[in-house]
């Protein structure tokens, strides 16, 4: 009974490991007996080939921190002015019509169809690329948070009433708190936007990052590399949202077994 | 010795437009160191006092006096406690960082019976011990006046048995005045030395139980209590 359950639970384990191992195979079957062009579709031992090469010459590790770096930097001011905002919506929620078909109008426009504007006014500079990550972050932070604050259960304000907590304490030990995982979860999904957007952005307007990496390995026919670039792409953004969802669980799950009650 | 004084209340709500009055005029003595009773049907307004006392509304007019170091604490209906917080943390959420003692944090977490749970968090207690939580929370805070709004009513008999009697031994050990809110006669019985009935936005009979705890609610006196309170009851209606 007991090694029955372990071999199941080792099964368990393994099916997303047979799920990559089956792509694999049937990729190399393709390009091996599909007559397939290694132009079109290159061969997984070739694309391994290249990254190993690539790794070793430092070449992928420079722009995956370029792009790590410009992700970051986007990310970290598209969450202190969706902070900022949202604190603002609180406090005032008056105001909030006069802003908010922008917001409205603005969450449903791609940040990368704002790229030739950008460039004319921002240059190809780094400037831009910020920008494109801020707009492509920013608002699911935003409405995130907006709705964290909002949605705080007036029941624990009125506790933090009767003991005569002042506003900044109420703030802290109450409102905070209660918001921390909608304002996690907009985090997340930005971060995930943000990847998509810096990719996008380098492969038009950068003369380095993954994005441009891609972009310029279709340029000289590399296939391979273009491929290389997909993986790493995805396998840094799923890292990166790894870490994010372990802090999560971190504040969060610990504290109850599917978010707080 | 009065604890709180409350006199001429006045308290309506708008409801589809129309004012509907909820106190009249209320005029009450709550005495410091009793167990005052607030005795009445769903709507008759013992909440709205209990949170017009508390501070969380305002009363329309009238006044409401504090005896002299009065300091009240409030037990919710249900626990509300803070769910990211521990039991501990829960208990020591009413007090300032330098005012927590954690000895004084024990002592409490004894006297309501959690000793073993201070790590735990709200949703993995049962409801009686939720309730125990926010009853320890109002208690460190050392009240001298604690507001209770029926906070037994979800609990089974059993645990809510245990939770009365754990109420009266805290009251003889901090000798804190008690003003508790229910529609239970039986409840009321059992821990008040006044009972208030409230009907039609006032304080339409008063009755003292100067009886012993724990009491026998089969006792004779009691029951002679219960079949004025059921009277007093029916005539308000």
């Amino acid at each position: 009974m007991h090694s029955r359950q372990t071999v199941s639970a080792i099964l368990r384990h393994l099916r997303p490991l047979i799920g990559i191992a089956a792509v694999f195979l049937i990729w190399h079957c393709a390009c091996t007996f599909g007559h397939i062009s290694a132009y079109v579709l290159p061969a997984p031992r070739k694309v391994f080939q290249t990254f190993l090469k690539m790794t070793g010459s430092g070449e992928i590790m420079r722009d995956i921190l370029v792009s790590f770096g410009r992700v970051f930097r986007g990310f970290g001011i598209a969450f202190a002015l969706a902070f900022l905002l949202a604190m603002l919506r609180i406090a005032f929620p008056s105001a909030e019509p006069f802003y908010a078909p922008f917001v409205q109008f603005f969450r449903n426009v791609p940040p990368i169809s704002m790229i030739p504007l950008l460039i004319l006014w921002c240059g190809i500079g780094e400037t831009t690329k910020t920008v494109i990550i801020v707009l492509a972050a920013f608002f699911p932070m935003y409405l995130a948070i907006v709705k964290g604050f909002t949605s705080v259960d007036p029941k624990l304000l009125e506790v933090a009433r009767v003991f005569e907590y002042p506003l900044y304490r109420t703030f802290l030990r109450v409102i905070l708190p209660s918001a921390l995982p909608d304002i996690l979860l907009g985090m997340r999904t930005s971060l995930g936007y943000a990847w998509r957007a810096i990719i996008g952005a380098e492969m038009v307007a950068a003369s380095t990052g993954l994005g441009h990496m891609i972009l310029f390995a279709q340029q000289m026919s590399r296939t391979d590399k273009v491929i290389v670039g997909i993986f790493v792409i995805g396998t840094v953004g799923c890292l990166t949202d790894f870490i994010l969802g372990r802090l999560i669980r971190r504040f969060v799950g610990g504290r109850a077994q599917h978010g707080w009650d | 010795m009065a604890g709180i004084e409350l006199r001429n209340l006045n308290k309506s709500y708008t409801v589809d437009g129309r004012i509907l009055p909820v106190l009249r005029d209320l005029t009450l003595s709550l005495e410091s160191g009793a167990i005052t009773v607030l005795l009445g049907k769903s709507g008759c307004g013992k909440t709205t006092l209990l949170r017009l006392i508390a501070g969380l509304e305002m009363p329309d007019s009238g006044e409401i006096r504090f005896g002299s170091n009065s300091k009240a604490a409030f037990v919710f209906q249900e626990p509300r406690l803070m769910p990211w917080l521990t039991v501990r943390d829960n208990i020591q959420f009413g007090l300032r960082r330098r005012d927590i003692s954690p000895e004084d944090t024990d002592r409490i977490i004894e006297t309501v019976g959690l000793t073993g749970f201070e790590r735990a968090y709200p949703h993995q207690l049962s409801g009686g011990m939720q309730q125990r939580t926010a009853l320890a929370r109002a208690l460190i805070c050392q009240p001298s006046f604690i507001l209770m709004d029926e906070p037994f009513a979800a609990l089974d008999h059993f645990t809510r048995e245990d939770m009365q009697q754990a109420l009266l031994e805290i009251r003889e050990k901090t000798s804190a005045s008690i003003l508790f809110v229910t529609h239970s006669i039986d409840e009321a019985l059992t821990l008040g030395d006044e009972i208030v009935l409230l009907s039609g936005g006032i304080a339409a009979s008063h009755y003292p139980v100067s009886l012993p705890h724990p009491r026998s609610l089969y006792a004779d006196d009691i029951i002679a209590i219960r079949r004025q309170i059921i009277a007093g009851l029916e005539h308000a209606l």
